[in-house]
């Protein structure tokens, strides 16, 4: 067996073989699930109890009909809303002061009042409306109380114009696009909102992979350098090699979990937990897309990999990798903070600059394939760039990574890194 | 079988190792001493080429040493270490792997290696279930999976108790036997009397004395003499030959000769003139040659006992 496969095999197995990995493995999942499936259940479930409000119509014309539109009924049949000054034979309350906002403050603080609206004598003339309420956050509430109150005054208007009030459902309409997006000469319906979603959820996946899996790469050397294993292994192969045998290990666990979860999803799908209707929302995936996709998440895993690995060969103590993973963080925030103007721009100077550079590339010129189609010669270049960074990068850690794996004394300085990569 | 040819190596401006010229024996066991930082481990890693030479060459039969050449060393650095968390077993196949062997002949070696360290229940265990001496033992056994013609190992007695230096000293008297070369550093001068055929000893990075043992030894004993007798003391004191004489107590000498005087020839020309009752040659320890060699090139402040 090769040596790098060696050191490949065991960094694969002394993973998997841990709990830790397995416990990973199912409560990602579960943690995914929830995330994604509470606030949908959690959204659909209202407070189901009746409120005590108040409408203070100053105008005198509004007060029954608001009334009217914003009842509803709660789970149990009654009425949602119960109106303070309805059918009221009410303890303690001064039935002629419920329009001084003064002491409806005092039934407010008092919990007699949840929530009351003020309507202006100018309303229909543009006067502000005003809510008082304990709790002013609720914004499903606040809309539907702005929408009927704009229904209400529409109405108000086509009257005073001498129109018939029932125009304002005639006159209701909302213009659409469909978007077809040409491509290759063909052309294939996607939105904004579809494209958003895919190029996203690819781009996320893509930067959690690095980050999770680079760290593991920093971590597990600056392992390996504390139980100074490392100079038995150097001293059997080159340094290079080495890391080239740890890093594919690392990835090929997180390609394992990825399987595994990609397996979980499909069962899942296959027990009918995921609706067909749920199924049709996710993202069309076009064959080509998905091969981009693995080619750009491949070189962006391998590019970031080595670079955490030379951060690792750098430092002495898990305080310092943490300092030393920092620019190489920055690095790959910078595409995500850019992620809009590439929406909007995709063949831009900019945008065409940005997925040019190999830091950048795996995300930027993704996301620019799967938007828009840049020239051919655009992708290659990237590609060329990509893997021709990914050799000097390999080079560049396996020189740091030689001589820094030696030291367990200090961090070591740029300079002194520099120092190294040019006279190991 | 390793020749050094002017190696040298420096850190941060301070020089580590200084033109070393050496040729290790081959078959044999070589001492490699010195004081504490004299540049013995920086020397062992530059043939394992885990550190590059600043200048010089490191060669093998004349040609620069290639991966398959160093597949058939063997190498215990002086700081050990051991994955933890592995399975003891599992770990020295991962070792002998890295030679180059297959992981069914390593796996199977490595039962034969724990089984003779007494160990064989432990192979399924972690390595950090075992004592610090254990975790020696197997780590030497890992170094030795791969059966290799030379062995370089770098303090290999430093941590080991007094029964697991016996059992690696046992070891390496069989790895000589099987005609294997064996290079270790070590400052424990004792250890370094009882195994070695040659020493190379190196102060401040430089090699000041090399050679087999035995002639180093004689080279520094010949001149010294102890004498008991029954006469005139001027017999010994007014003898020409003579460089320094002391007389402790009376009827009892010690001496050193001149340069190139002869021993059997003085003791034939004494015992004519004198009734000796004892005459020995004192060989001076290795301590006591390394502690003068050391002094003499003016080094070795930090000079271990």
């Amino acid at each position: 067996m090769s040596k790098v496969g060696a050191v490949f095999l065991r960094e694969y197995l002394e993973r998997v073989r841990r709990r830790s990995f397995w416990i990973g493995l199912l409560l990602v999942p579960l943690f995914m699930g929830a995330v994604i499936i509470l606030p949908m259940w959690l959204a659909g479930v209202q407070e189901d109890s009746a409120s005590t409000v108040l409408v203070v119509d100053e105008t005198g014309r509004y007060k029954a009909d608001f009334e009217a539109a914003i009842q509803d009924t709660l789970a149990g049949g009654a009425p949602r809303y119960v109106f303070l000054d309805r059918g009221l034979d009410a303890a303690g309350l001064d039935a002629s002061r419920l329009a001084e906002p003064a002491y409806l403050a005092t039934l407010l603080d008092g919990e007699l009042l949840d929530w009351f609206i003020v309507i202006p004598a100018d309303v229909a003339t543009g006067g502000e409306v005003a809510f008082h309420g304990r709790v002013v956050s609720n914004f499903t509430l606040l809309e539907v109380l702005e929408s009927r109150l704009t229904d209400l005054l529409r109405r108000e208007r086509l009257a005073r114009l001498e129109l018939d009030p029932r125009l304002l459902e005639q006159i209701q309409v909302h213009a659409r696009l469909r978007t077809y997006q040409h491509k290759g000469g063909e052309a294939s319906e996607a939105g904004f909102e579809s494209l958003y979603l895919s190029t996203m959820v690819m781009v996320m996946i893509l930067y959690m992979t690095i980050i999770v899996f680079g760290s593991m790469i920093q971590r597990s050397i600056l392992e390996d350098k504390n139980q100074h294993v490392t100079e038995v292994v150097l001293s059997s192969m080159d340094a290079t090699r080495f890391f080239t045998g740890k890093i594919l290990g690392i990835g090929a666990v997180g390609l394992t979990q990825y399987l595994a979860w990609l397996v979980m999803a499909l069962a899942a799908a296959l027990f009918g937990l995921l609706t067909a209707a749920q199924f049709q929302q996710l993202p069309s995936l076009q064959p080509a897309t998905f091969a981009y996709f693995v080619a750009f998440y491949v070189l962006g895993f391998l590019l970031y990999a080595g670079l955490f690995a030379a951060a690792g060969a750098m430092s002495t103590t898990d305080q310092e990798a943490q300092q030393l993973q920092q620019p190489l963080i920055m690095l790959l925030i910078v595409p995500l903070v850019i992620i809009i103007y590439i929406f909007q721009n995709p063949d831009a100077p900019f945008s065409t600059v940005m997925s040019l550079i190999p830091f950048f590339a795996p995300l930027v010129m993704f996301m620019r394939v799967n938007i828009s189609s840049p020239p051919a010669w655009q992708i290659v270049l990237a590609f060329a760039l990509l893997i021709g960074t990914i050799a000097g990068a390999y080079f560049v850690s396996g020189r740091i990574f030689r001589v820094g794996i030696l030291m367990t004394g200090k961090k070591a300085s740029l300079a002194e890194a520099w120092r190294w990569v040019r006279r190991p | 079988m390793i020749e050094l040819h002017g190696v040298s190596k420096r850190f941060d401006g301070k020089t580590a190792v200084d033109a070393i010229d050496y040729r290790f024996a081959t078959g044999r066991v070589t001492g490699f001493l010195g004081p504490n930082g004299a540049g013995k481990s920086t020397t062992i890693r530059m043939v394992m080429n885990i550190i590059a030479p600043d200048a010089g060459r490191i060669t093998a039969g004349g040609e620069p040493l290639s991966e398959a050449f160093r597949n058939r060393l063997g190498y215990l650095p002086e700081e050990r270490g051991l994955y933890k968390k592995m399975r003891v077993l599992d770990h020295m196949v991962f070792f002998g792997s890295l030679k180059g062997l297959s992981r069914s002949e390593a796996r199977r070696r490595s039962l034969a290696w724990l089984e003779r360290l007494g160990l064989a229940d432990r192979a399924q265990g972690e390595v950090d279930e075992l004592s610090k001496g254990m975790q020696q033992k197997v780590q030497f056994a890992s170094t030795l999976l791969h059966e290799p013609e030379l062995v370089l190992l770098d303090e290999p007695f430093s941590g080991l108790d007094p029964i697991n230096t016996e059992a690696l000293r046992d070891i390496m008297m069989e790895l000589r036997a099987a005609g294997h070369t064996v290079i270790f550093s070590t400052h424990m001068m004792e250890q370094a009397e009882r195994l070695c055929d040659e020493i190379a000893l190196i102060d401040e990075g430089r090699l000041v004395l090399a050679g087999e043992l035995n002639a180093v030894r004689s080279s520094f004993g010949r001149r010294h003499l102890r004498v008991h007798f029954q006469g005139e003391e001027s017999v010994l004191a007014g003898d020409p030959r003579v460089e320094r004489c002391q007389f402790p107590a009376p009827g009892r000498a010690e001496l050193d000769l001149r340069d190139g005087k002869d021993v059997p020839d003085v003791a034939r020309d004494w015992s004519a003139r004198l009734s000796i009752s004892h005459f020995e040659v004192i060989v001076p320890s290795l301590h006591n040659i390394f502690i003068q060699t050391v002094r003499a090139t003016g080094g070795g402040k930090e000079a271990a006992p």
